[in-house]
């Protein structure tokens, strides 16, 4: 099978796991008690009569309930995720607002790690046994138990309170006009360092186990002592020969890492009060909205789906042997 | 040669594992603290004092916003860790023996069926789903808050223990049993559970710390149960005077990290001795 027909037909597989995760999305919400109309819009939203008549005809709450799973996916089928009454707004506008910014942040953190844990493992695998080695894995160890919330708390005591080097949260300075584009992406970063490193600290911990494993595993090849014995330079052995059958294994957990990452935003998102998909999640879960709750796990869900698809196809790319 | 049984040699393979030695110790320390936790704590837990008051020789962790004395609420907090983890643990493997059990010695649509359900459980972010599923109760009581992590995390119990069932469902001892007329259910639990036990019981060691980070994590996010002693509250509680009082924050933060970090090494430890593939 090419390429090509792989990956239409992991497409085509991702949407039966769509109406699977409505579906399951929707009882979960519709197991919730009470008034369906109140538990999705919040008990706590202005309402008259006449907008909760016009929902409950909307939302057909007198059918029964497959037809009103039917009613919702076709109304979000064509983009109509519904209206928050507690914050006056449709929902599509407001997911719209907060889906870059946790890309931002999920994407900066995905960066980091697959960099960080690359060069860390690499090195220590290189060099085994030495100091760095020890080190490496000994942060590999630990790394893994530091609960991320906790971690948050210490690093922004000590860079935001104490030495006030960085900003305590937000996505940027409010208010403030830049000179340059340097400085307003200057800023930009400084508020990034923190949560980025938290969100990352565990998965780099954990991948840095395995692509040390792995690079073990492949220098000790014959194909490697070919490459030495031909005389090549060791860089160009262990970075052209080795590292990409060293970084399979990551790439496969990596898209795991995906559901993992989006799990740590809403966490990570709510301490440093990032403008993201996780923290209005916690907000709307707070406020009791379930039709936002619904609506953001649901396209939380399907980024996770995406990223998944994405990784599969790069590990297809990166090992030729693989058998679709 | 010397013949060594099976019991010393894992003691000896566990002593030369330093990591894993250092996580059970963690581990029996903890264990001390949930056991003899009225002993060990200076204080009640609910007991009032002056609040936000530094570490000192009458209260070693400090006082919180509240006045409790944080020394004794991470001691009791470390009981409903322990709670938390072997009840999810516990409803966990009963969900996955059941299921695994069932898909993997009967076979048929029935084991394609429940797999495709695991599969879209595994495909899913496991704590955005704990959350969503939280969100429907009014109370968030501490047995809801453990069910609901149990029943979203049976999908990777389950498959190591189809795979367990599967290879074992035609083995010799199993056919002899089927060959006696034991019914189903008696060769599930009488014959495969004793031999599938030990990769259950690595799995739960490493899940456990999962299960006690999720409703650390929950309660951090103030969506636990507020009756409960939980450190990810004590955090919560002290992040907004985290400059002027750091310790409320710190303390129950080190005694998670101490506990994952045992239940990990250990499990690990555990994993790599009986090499067993999770």
């Amino acid at each position: 099978m090419k390429l090509r027909t792989y990956i239409i037909r992991r497409i085509i597989m991702i949407i039966p796991l769509f109406f699977a995760m409505s579906a399951l999305v929707f009882v979960l919400i519709h197991l919730a008690p009470g008034d369906p109309i109140l538990t999705m819009f919040g008990t706590s939203a202005p309402y008259n009569k006449d907008i909760i008549e016009v929902m409950r005809q909307k939302y057909g709450l007198d059918k029964p309930l497959y037809e009103q799973y039917l009613i919702w996916l076709n109304m979000l089928l064509h983009g109509d995720l519904g209206y928050s009454y507690l914050n006056s707004r449709p929902i599509s506008v407001m997911i719209g607002e907060r889906i870059i910014p946790t890309l931002e942040l999920t994407g900066s953190a995905l960066v980091i790690t697959v960099i960080v844990s690359t060069i860390l493992g690499v090195t220590a695998a290189v060099k085994r046994n030495s100091i760095i080695d020890h080190i490496v894995t000994s942060f590999a160890v630990t790394g893994r138990g530091i609960p991320s919330f906790w971690l948050a708390l210490i690093l922004i005591l000590i860079f935001s309170l104490y030495l006030n080097w960085l900003p305590v949260c937000g996505r940027e300075t409010p208010g403030m006009t830049f000179s340059s584009p340097f400085e307003y992406w200057l800023d930009k970063i400084k508020h990034m360092i923190l949560p980025v490193i938290c969100l990352s600290s565990y998965q780099i911990a954990y991948l840095v186990r395995l692509v040390r494993a792995s690079m073990l595993d492949v220098l000790n090849q014959d194909y490697i002592m070919t490459a030495r014995a031909k005389g090549l330079k060791e860089s160009i052995v262990i970075y052209k020969h080795a590292l990409r059958n060293a970084i399979l294994p990551e790439v496969t957990v990596i898209g795991l890492y995906v559901g993992y990452l989006m799990a740590g935003a809403a966490v990570i998102e709510t301490i440093f009060a990032w403008p993201g998909l996780g923290s209005l999640l916690v907000t709307s879960v707070h406020r009791r909205e379930y039709l936002l709750i619904m609506d953001i796990s649901l396209i939380i869900f399907i980024m996770v789906l995406v990223a998944n698809l994405i990784t599969d196809i790069i590990y297809a790319y990166l090992d030729p042997r693989i058998k679709y | 040669m010397k013949i060594t049984s099976p019991t010393a040699s894992t003691l000896k393979k566990l002593k030369e594992n330093k990591a894993a030695l250092f996580g059970f110790a963690i581990v029996l320390f903890f264990i001390t603290l949930v056991i003899f936790a009225d002993i060990i704590a200076p204080y009640d837990p609910n007991e009032v004092f002056r609040a936000r008051q530094p570490p000192s020789s009458k209260h070693w962790f400090g006082t919180d916003t509240r006045g409790r004395d944080v020394f004794s609420l991470v001691v009791y907090g470390a009981r409903t860790t322990f709670y938390v983890g072997a009840c999810c643990c516990l409803i966990e493997f009963v969900i996955s023996f059941i299921i695994g059990g069932v898909s993997g010695y009967i076979g048929g649509w029935l084991d394609e069926a429940l797999m495709r359900i695991a599969d879209i459980f595994l495909a899913l972010p496991s704590f955005i789903m704990v959350i969503l599923a939280v969100s429907m109760f009014k109370a968030r009581s501490l047995s809801i808050i453990i069910l609901v992590m149990a029943l979203i995390d049976w999908p990777y119990m389950t498959r190591v223990i189809r795979s367990q069932v599967l290879q074992m469902k035609n083995a010799p001892f199993v056919e002899a049993a089927r060959a006696m007329g034991a019914s189903t259910p008696r060769i599930l639990f009488r014959h495969i559970l004793p031999n599938i036990i030990l990769p259950v019981i690595v799995l739960s060691t490493i899940h456990f710390a999962g299960y006690v980070l999720w409703e650390a994590s929950l309660s951090f996010l103030g969506l636990g149960d507020p009756n409960s002693i939980s450190y990810g509250a004590i955090i919560l509680s002290g992040k907004n005077t985290l400059q002027t009082c750091p310790w409320i924050s710190f303390f129950p933060g080190i005694f998670l990290f101490l506990l994952l970090l045992g239940f990990q090494l250990f499990g690990d430890g555990l994993r790599d001795i009986f090499e067993i593939r999770v």
